[in-house]
């Protein structure tokens, strides 16, 4: 069982807009849908964990909410700068989202 | 962060790939077509593309500039709903100048009938009435009872001020005294015509107003007495004076308070409200590895994340940072 919560990400976004459409059209079950969903769970999980390498770090300016609930960390955060090495992206006002790390070790067999 | 989103882009396509290659079969055991499944796939790609998450930002100006669209973006649904209530008071901040006193200029004759034109066509200018009383003149025959003679005048010259002490000049100037003696209507006639040529340059500051009249007022009590109250009766002349006190120093404040936010724009509004406090276009999905506080000062350890700021995707694999609660 991967995380669900990457598809509130452009990436799943889209995915489930195009999956809605053609369920809309007759094109495909709703069942069918959830499968690719499920499947998009897992590569998604196993993507970041394996093929993403680089580390960034950000400054904020100021935290401005926190909520703890199922284990969800969710915080809202102003005046961010994020930081990729040289290069550098701000933003406003920026919410994290993040589950327990340690919780879902990454499934390999994929 | 171009290479990083050199990297999304990437990581995007392989997980695209991935995930229709991998419900091939579950669409074949469906007994699905291919082609819906290649449908999926380009109308995903698609979609993508124009959400423009991926799109390379080419320059720093661009980048800022998506950043203050964005900002507005999310701006304007906060201000969508003070519009309703700010516009007004805006509104009739902006046309208090026009109710500053300005130089009571008698004009010449030539633009006498434009002022006419404007009050006679334009029947939001408000006109009060005004009665004239003349005493009994025993000197001249056939006026030895008193006789009133009724003007209208617009509203505003019933205020004090400039246009208040125009209309008292205009009033006992030589001509409307000869005009008192004549027969009531020719009086009337000849009085309503010379008032309307004086007040002419006022006119078009009573316009101005009488269309500010037709917005629902929310700033509080009336700024100016226009609307209402301007029965110039002996009865009332006290009530009058004062409501015209009142009115003097309300405007004097929004005068001196010009520049000041107007009220109702809510600028005292505090965002605590835990429902739009979440909202935002720029989110961070990722894991936590720890998450530690001292006092208010707290760390993030992140991992495996992926962010869209300002329309623009990024990933990564750590994220370290801090904040002050």
């Amino acid at each position: 069982m991967a995380y669900q919560l990457y598809r509130n990400t452009t990436l799943g976004n889209t995915l489930q807009e195009t999956l809605d459409e053609l369920i809309q059209f007759g094109q495909i079950t709703p069942q069918l849908a959830l499968k690719v969903l499920v499947h998009f769970d897992r590569t998604m999980n196993n993507s970041l964990a394996l093929k993403v390498k680089n580390r960034l770090t950000f400054k904020a300016g100021k935290l401005n909410t926190y909520r703890f609930c199922d284990n969800v960390w969710t915080f809202l955060l102003s005046d961010v700068e994020f930081r990729d090495v040289s290069e550098l992206c701000k933003g406003e006002t920026v919410k994290i989202v993040a589950c327990d790390g340690k919780a879902v070790p990454p499934t390999k067999d994929d | 962060m171009a290479a990083n989103q050199a990297l999304v882009a990437k990581l995007y396509r392989g997980v695209i790939e991935d995930v229709i290659n991998g419900v091939r079969e579950a669409f074949l055991d469906e007994g699905i077509d291919e082609a819906v499944l290649l449908e999926l796939k380009q109308n995903w790609e698609n979609k993508l593309q124009s959400s423009k998450a991926i799109d390379p930002v080419t320059d720093p100006a661009e980048a800022s500039l998506q950043n203050k669209l964005q900002q507005s973006q999310q701006t304007s649904s906060a201000a969508n709903a003070t519009n309703a209530t700010s516009q007004p008071a805006a509104s009739s901040q902006a046309k208090q100048p026009a109710t500053t006193p300005t130089p009571a200029t008698t004009t010449a004759a030539g633009g006498a009938t434009a002022a006419v034109a404007a009050t006679a066509t334009t029947p939001a200018v408000r006109m009060v009435p005004v009665q004239i009383t003349v005493p009994p003149q025993p000197g001249v025959t056939g006026h030895t009872a008193a006789k009133s003679i009724t003007v209208h005048v617009p509203a505003h010259a019933l205020q004090g001020g400039a246009a208040g002490a125009q209309l008292q000049t205009i009033l006992s100037s030589p001509a409307v005294t000869a005009a008192l003696s004549l027969p009531v209507e020719m009086a009337t006639t000849v009085l309503q015509q010379h008032i309307n040529n004086a007040l002419q340059t006022t006119a078009g500051r009573s316009q101005s107003r009488a269309d500010n009249g037709g917005v629902t007022q929310l700033d509080g009590p009336g700024d100016s007495s226009d609307d209402e109250d301007d029965v110039d009766d002996d009865d009332d002349d006290d009530v009058e004076e004062e409501d015209d006190h009142d009115d003097e120093e309300i405007d004097a404040d929004n005068d001196e308070n010009a520049d000041e936010e107007p009220l109702n724009s809510e600028d005292d509004v505090t965002d605590d409200d835990p429902s739009v406090l979440f909202e935002t276009d720029n989110v961070v999905v990722c894991q936590y590895d720890k998450i530690t506080r001292s006092r208010n000062r707290w760390k993030f350890h992140l991992k495996d994340g992926i962010m869209n700021i300002n329309g623009r995707d990024y990933v990564f694999q750590k994220a370290n940072g801090d904040a002050e609660w």
